[in-house]
């Protein structure tokens, strides 16, 4: 695919690719005619120049406009600098200059992503001088690491620390903003010269690029000179983000983040993986895990019916799950967690489970309903032979993550007898299981209405 | 794959639209290119006035940000002003029309000229967008695939021996990069016979390799009417590429096929035997018969392919990494490598810097040593990491990132020196910095290619072409001292020389103030005596605390057993293994000691005093009369005339015949024999002699029908009238009473003149007991004509012992003894 995009006729092939790609993500983008794509094509193919990155980057090729991945690069992500393959990819990107979009992988780089849609916000944001690029929805910060593989943040609990190399610190309620901050080789970061993004307004087309706002990045941008970017304290990164809180104004939540936040290095790439735990964003068929057998003889709309009914009483994880509405990032963590609960109460046949998928999909905003079935709720049976619904244990990460996005050791009126929590937070083998929560509290909503 | 490629001359044609590129895989056409430099304007104007120039074809204005100097040293990128290509009809005039332009920036105007002096054929690769042995250039990633692809090279090797200026013999052989080399496979050819299958073969491939193969071999095979197709082929040549990369390649000054395979024996695996055939058969190449010759010519082009590897792998991998073709390379210095690589930096980025010519001379060594000639035993060498690169990266040297400077002295620099270096400031934050960053990219690129080269041994060329071309950017691209260079100003070399000269005094004064013994320094090095491993930890500690101020590092580089130091920059040391620097062959010979005691000259030095002793006397001992008189044994050869070859043939000066014959001894000096027995002398200082030469009976006529025999007069003049201590002695270094009564100070190999000449007796020959001479003396001597050595009377033991005294005092002047 790279190779070919050089000539209009087959830009525009890629382009409407693209587009493809584009859609599936974000519904309200009108049609583009072929002769406005021609136009697109032919002055991006005019302007097209070589782009010479630092030399530390491996680089992953996008298609435009989006933030797909080209090219499978789970193979790229560990790899050095002089492998053969990242060698490869990296020149054939240079040469391609602004007709493609590319990333980079987030080894020994932190980024800060806020999102914000609030103009007046924005615009204080952009005077503060404090990131490096104007985005299409916000702001990115780029750290370097020269000596370690990425950073953990930390939540201070009373029980103690859990560290996730990927943070999500909402303060849309407040600020108005959502701060992200993510590092390690499991993530992308944008490289600037080559991100585009498109933007229609009166029935206009106009291609964009992400704009550099601070001179040390335009060094790297110029010169690929990572020196200025580089930080050797992760203090620096935490003050960072304290600054953010307070450019807008809002010297609380500078508190609070300086307060219960704590960021650490992470050394080595065992020991990033050991906080990863399983990877979240590539996740394979769970064909090891055993199908349990056991089924529920509801049907889902009962279920969910009864859900719905009990709403008020039940652990706050299970009403996120499977009443609310799911945000990017927790997906995974949340699915799983109905693979806990659901199959112990619901019957699920084909029917069933394509009226679950769907709901999931409707919720979570699922680009691919389809294929996030396999992957969240199926399993291999070994000895039939079968995809079918299992029920799964939460591994430690997945729970940590649901803990932080549902607040259940704070909310959670269960946590006393949840046998997760007393597990992972505890550390002790006691409790019941969800899906017996689950059930005793639907009885009990249940059968006073039904005498 | 792609090897390499040579435009066809451009001379005498006007226009050239197309070109068609040839191949392995495929066959494309492109449009020629012009050669160019660029301009930096200001007004659009000057343009129009650019393009009456003659010589120049078109002038394009090109997207790009220029880099020009504001003030003093400091440069900037200037956005308000524009960027122009100028595209001349042949290479040769780039540099004309660049200083017409540079004439009008003299006259007042705001134009500034830039990559006028990068040569038309290094640039043809960037333009024509080819990869040199399939590699990705350096200035987008770091490929290091490039030692794969070449083995996939095969190489011919190329030696031809010629008799009288004709090719009688020729060996060829394929050579494939990192492989063992068969002598089996050696083709040899008889010459003027097998021409044709010769040229055949030739041709059969595209890169031809050899020792001094563009000087002599294929000069005299076209001479033979050999059709060699010059401008299609790669030329390599190791003896060019080792005139420009000799040290860099760590082989010094080595350039004859010997010499340097005897610097790389241990290397690249040469055998003893393979050496010795070399060295017999040089000899008397004259006289062997052709079976002899064929032999030696097989050794020869074996010993190539042995070598070829050390510069071939460099120059490949250095023009795959900075698409430089290998022609272009072979005779491109470090430096000028460094500066191309630099300004096709820029231009992929999109910057164009401008050139500029600075004047201006370093004026302090940066060789220390306590004292010449001693010897000292238990060294530790300790070396600065990446001196040069790790100083620029430390204080951010480049002119686009000066914040600060002297303002009106900037003119005098070598004058003022210590607070100079204190007023030049850098900033990181305050401009673009892309020598700067460009030093670090390449730095970062040798750390990734260090740990290649421990991976595996076959990445050290990488590892090496990187290191030359960070070490010759970090200074060598700044330091440049009068020719136009990329973002030429002072304030960067005067900091990089003096901020790197005052770190290294520094140094030597602080380890004095802490009690230990610094003997040298080079440079980023240091030699000091150590008493045991304790020490050397404590010392380590020291030099640590102390460049650690500078953000510098040092590693212990070796600990010696023995150092001795000569002079400058030449010394032995003597450890696990022994390093002999600065062109030690020639020291040794400056020493004119006999040759058993400099062939054993490490194996002495490294020896306890005692020992040293005994060792002189037994190796004295042992050797053959012959091996004592090395030199005076080989002039009689000459002069006797066993090997033709060293006397010269007659040359002739206004109309005039005279005999030249060169004497061995000191500075080249030749005598001239006039026809008509009149001699002339190089000198004044002969004078004398010619008077005593009239009054002395007559010499037998020379003859110069044959060359043999000739009768030869040297003479030894001492112009000494004053006394003079023995260790300034140059010419006489021993007393000698002759037949007459009178006392001669005269050297070893005027003994054996003396004695050849005069069949006369050496009545007692000894050091002079007060180490003075007294009056003035003079020695005749002449060399009767059919004379052979076999028939020299000569004493054994006195000579011996005359020769173990000599060298006694030679030592004990070198500071051995």
């Amino acid at each position: 695919m790279l190779e070919k995009i050089q000539s209009v006729s087959s830009y525009v092939e890629y382009l409407k690719k693209s587009l493809e790609i584009l859609r599936e993500r974000e519904k309200d983008i009108p049609d583009i005619p072929e002769q406005a794509l021609y136009i697109i094509a032919r002055r991006l193919l005019s302007r097209r120049r070589d782009v010479v990155y630092p030399i530390e980057l491996v680089v992953v090729p996008r298609y435009i406009f989006t933030k797909v991945p080209m090219i499978e690069w789970r193979n790229l992500q560990r790899k050095s600098v002089t492998d053969s393959e990242v060698v490869d990819v990296k020149y054939r990107c240079s040469k391609l200059g602004c007709l493609i979009n590319v990333g980079f992988v987030l080894r020994n780089f932190v980024l800060i992503d806020v999102e914000c849609y609030d103009e007046n916000v924005r615009s204080k944001l952009r005077a503060s001088g404090l990131f490096d690029v104007e985005t299409r929805r916000g702001f990115h910060k780029y750290f370097y690491l020269p000596d370690a593989v990425s950073i953990a943040v930390g939540q201070r609990t009373p029980k103690g620390e859990s560290w996730t190399t990927k943070k999500v610190l909402d303060y849309r309620n407040l600020l108005g903003i959502k701060i992200e901050v993510m590092s390690g080789y499991r993530y992308l970061g944008s490289y600037p010269p080559q991100s585009r993004y498109l933007v229609f307004s009166n029935n206009t087309v106009s291609v964009k690029c992400y704009r550099v706002l601070s001179k040390e990045f335009q060094h790297v941008v110029d010169v690929g000179d990572l020196t200025e970017i580089a930080v050797k304290d992760v203090d620096y990164i935490h003050e960072f983000l304290c600054n953010i809180a307070r450019v807008i104004g809002d010297e609380g939540v500078a508190k609070q983040i300086k307060t219960t936040l704590s960021i650490r290095r992470v050394e080595s790439d065992e020991e990033y993986e050991k906080i990863q735990g399983i990877a979240l964003s590539d996740v394979k068929p769970r064909e090891d895990e055993v199908n349990l057998g056991f089924v529920g003889t509801l049907t889902y709309d009962e279920f969910k019916e009864l859900l719905s009914k009990a709403k008020h009483v039940l652990p706050p994880c299970i009403v996120k799950c499977f009443l609310g509405e799911v945000e990017e990032g927790y997906r995974y963590a949340m699915c799983r967690l109905a693979c806990v609960v659901a199959p112990a109460l619901v019957y699920l046949d084909e029917q069933n489970l394509e009226k679950m998928i769907v709901d999931f999909a409707e919720r979570y905003g699922f680009r691919k309903p389809r294929d996030y079935y396999w992957k969240y709720f199926t399993a291999e049976d070994k000895e039939l032979g079968v995809r079918s619904l299992s029920a799964v244990k939460v591994p430690k990460d997945v729970f940590e993550m649901v803990r932080q996005y549902v607040r259940c050791d704070e909310e959670c009126m269960y946590r006393d007898v949840c046998y997760m929590y007393n597990l992972y937070v505890r550390g002790i083998e006691a409790g019941k299981p969800l899906f017996k929560i689950v059930a005793e509290v639907i009885e009990s909503v249940y059968r006073p209405q039904a005498t | 794959m792609y090897i390499d490629l040579k435009l066809p001359r451009l001379k005498g044609r006007k226009e050239i639209e197309q070109l068609i590129l040839i191949r392995d895989s495929d066959v494309t056409s492109v449009r020629a290119i012009r050669p160019y430099f660029y301009v930096i304007y200001k007004n659009k104007k000057i343009l129009k006035e650019i393009e009456k120039f003659s010589g120049v074809v078109e002038v394009e204005e090109v997207d790009m940000k220029p880099i020009i100097k504001v003030h003093g040293s400091r440069y900037e990128v200037k956005s308000d002003y524009g960027v122009a290509k100028v595209k001349c009809q042949l290479p040769t005039q780039v540099p004309d029309v660049a200083r017409d332009v540079l004439a009008l920036q003299r006259a007042g105007v705001d134009v500034r000229a830039s990559m006028f002096n990068v040569r038309y054929l290094a640039r043809c690769s960037w333009d024509l967008g080819l990869q040199f042995f399939d590699t990705k250039p350096l200035y987008y990633v770091l490929d290091v695939s490039t030692i794969q692809n070449l083995r996939k090279l095969k190489v011919l090797i190329l030696d031809v021996e010629a008799r009288e200026e004709k090719p009688i013999l020729a060996s060829t052989y394929v050579w494939t990069p990192f492989e063992e080399i068969r002598p089996d496979d050696v083709q040899c050819y008889e010459l003027p016979k097998q021409f044709d299958e010769l040229e055949k073969e030739i041709n059969r491939y595209r890169l031809l390799a050899g020792h001094n193969i563009v000087g002599f071999d294929i000069p005299i095979l076209r001479r033979s009417g050999v059709v060699i197709p010059v401008e299609q082929i790669a030329i390599f040549d190791t003896s060019q590429t080792l005139a420009t990369w000799g040290q860099s390649l760590a082989i010094g000054s080595a350039r004859a096929l010997h010499d340097v395979a005897e610097v790389l024996k241990d290397k690249v695996g040469i055998t003893d035997e393979e050496l010795k055939i070399k060295k017999e058969g040089k000899k008397r190449l004259n006289s062997m018969n052709l079976d002899e010759l064929a032999k030696y010519n097989i050794n020869d082009v074996v010993i190539t392919a042995k070598i070829m590897i050390v510069p071939f792998s460099l120059i490949a991998v250095l023009s795959a990494l900075t698409q430089i073709p290998m022609s272009i390379l072979q005779n491109l210095p470090a430096g000028m490598v460094a500066e191309y690589f630099f300004t096709h930096e820029c231009e992929v980025r999109g910057f164009v810097p401008e050139y500029r010519a600075v004047k201006w001379r370093a004026s302090a060594s940066r060789v220390w040593l306590e004292r010449e000639k001693v010897l000292y035993t238990n060294v530790a060498q300790f070396d600065i990491k990446m001196m040069y690169p790790s100083f620029v990266l430390a204080n951010f040297v480049d002119p686009t990132l000066l914040v600060k400077e002297p303002e009106a002295t900037m003119q005098d620099i070598g004058s003022v020196v210590e607070d100079m270096v204190e007023r030049i400031e850098f900033d990181r934050r305050s401009g673009l910095g892309i020598l700067y960053a460009t030093v670090l990219k390449l730095k970062k690129i040798r750390e990734l290619t260090k740990k290649l080269k421990k991976k595996s041994p076959m990445y050290e060329p990488v590892d090496h072409s990187i290191k030359a071309v960070l070490n010759a950017l970090a200074y060598g691209v700044q330091g440049k001292q009068a020719s136009p260079a990329p973002l030429g100003n002072l304030a960067c070399p005067t900091k990089i020389f003096y901020g790197t000269y005052k770190i290294q005094m520094g140094w030597i004064q602080y380890l004095r103030s802490r009690g230990w013994k610094v003997i040298y320094s080079d440079t980023d090095s240091i030699f000091v005596v150590v008493n045991s491993g304790e020490d050397i930890q404590k010392l380590a500690k020291d030099i640590a605390d102390y460049l650690s101020r500078f953000g510098l590092e040092a590693d212990l580089e070796d600990v010696w057993n023995v150092m001795y130091i000569y002079s400058r920059k030449s010394y032995i040391l003597q450890g696990k293994k022994v390093v002999l620097k600065g062109s030690p062959i020639k020291s040794l010979l400056r020493f004119r000691l006999p040759k058993v005691i400099t062939d054993n000259f490490v194996k002495i030095v490294s020896s306890s005093y005692e020992e040293r002793i005994k060792l002189i006397r037994e190796l004295i001992d042992s050797a053959d009369i012959e091996d004592l008189f090395t030199y005076p044994a080989n002039q009689l050869y000459r002069l006797i005339g066993k090997d033709l070859q060293s006397v010269k043939r007659e040359i002739k000066v206004r109309g005039k015949y005279y005999l030249r014959v060169f004497t061995p001894w000191e500075e080249p000096r030749s005598i001239y024999l006039k026809k008509a027995n009149v001699h002339q002398f190089a000198t004044p200082q002969h004078a004398p002699l010619i008077e005593l030469l009239r009054k002395a009976p007559k010499v037998p006529r020379i003859n110069l029908a044959d060359y043999e025999g000739y009768v030869v007069l040297e003479a030894r003049c001492l112009p000494c009238k004053r006394a003079r201590p023995l260790n300034k002695l140059t010419r006489a270094d021993m007393l000698m009473y002759g037949d007459d009564g009178n006392i001669y100070a005269i050297t070893l190999e005027d003994i054996l003149y003396y004695l050849s000449t005069r069949e006369g007796r050496v009545l007692k020959v000894r050091p002079s007991e007060t180490g003075r001479i007294y009056g003035e003396s003079l020695v005749v001597f002449a060399v009767e004509s059919k004379m052979k050595v076999d028939k020299l009377r000569i004493d054994e033991d006195i000579l011996r012992n005359c020769v173990h005294e000599y060298t006694k005092i030679k030592l004990r002047e070198i500071g051995i003894l």
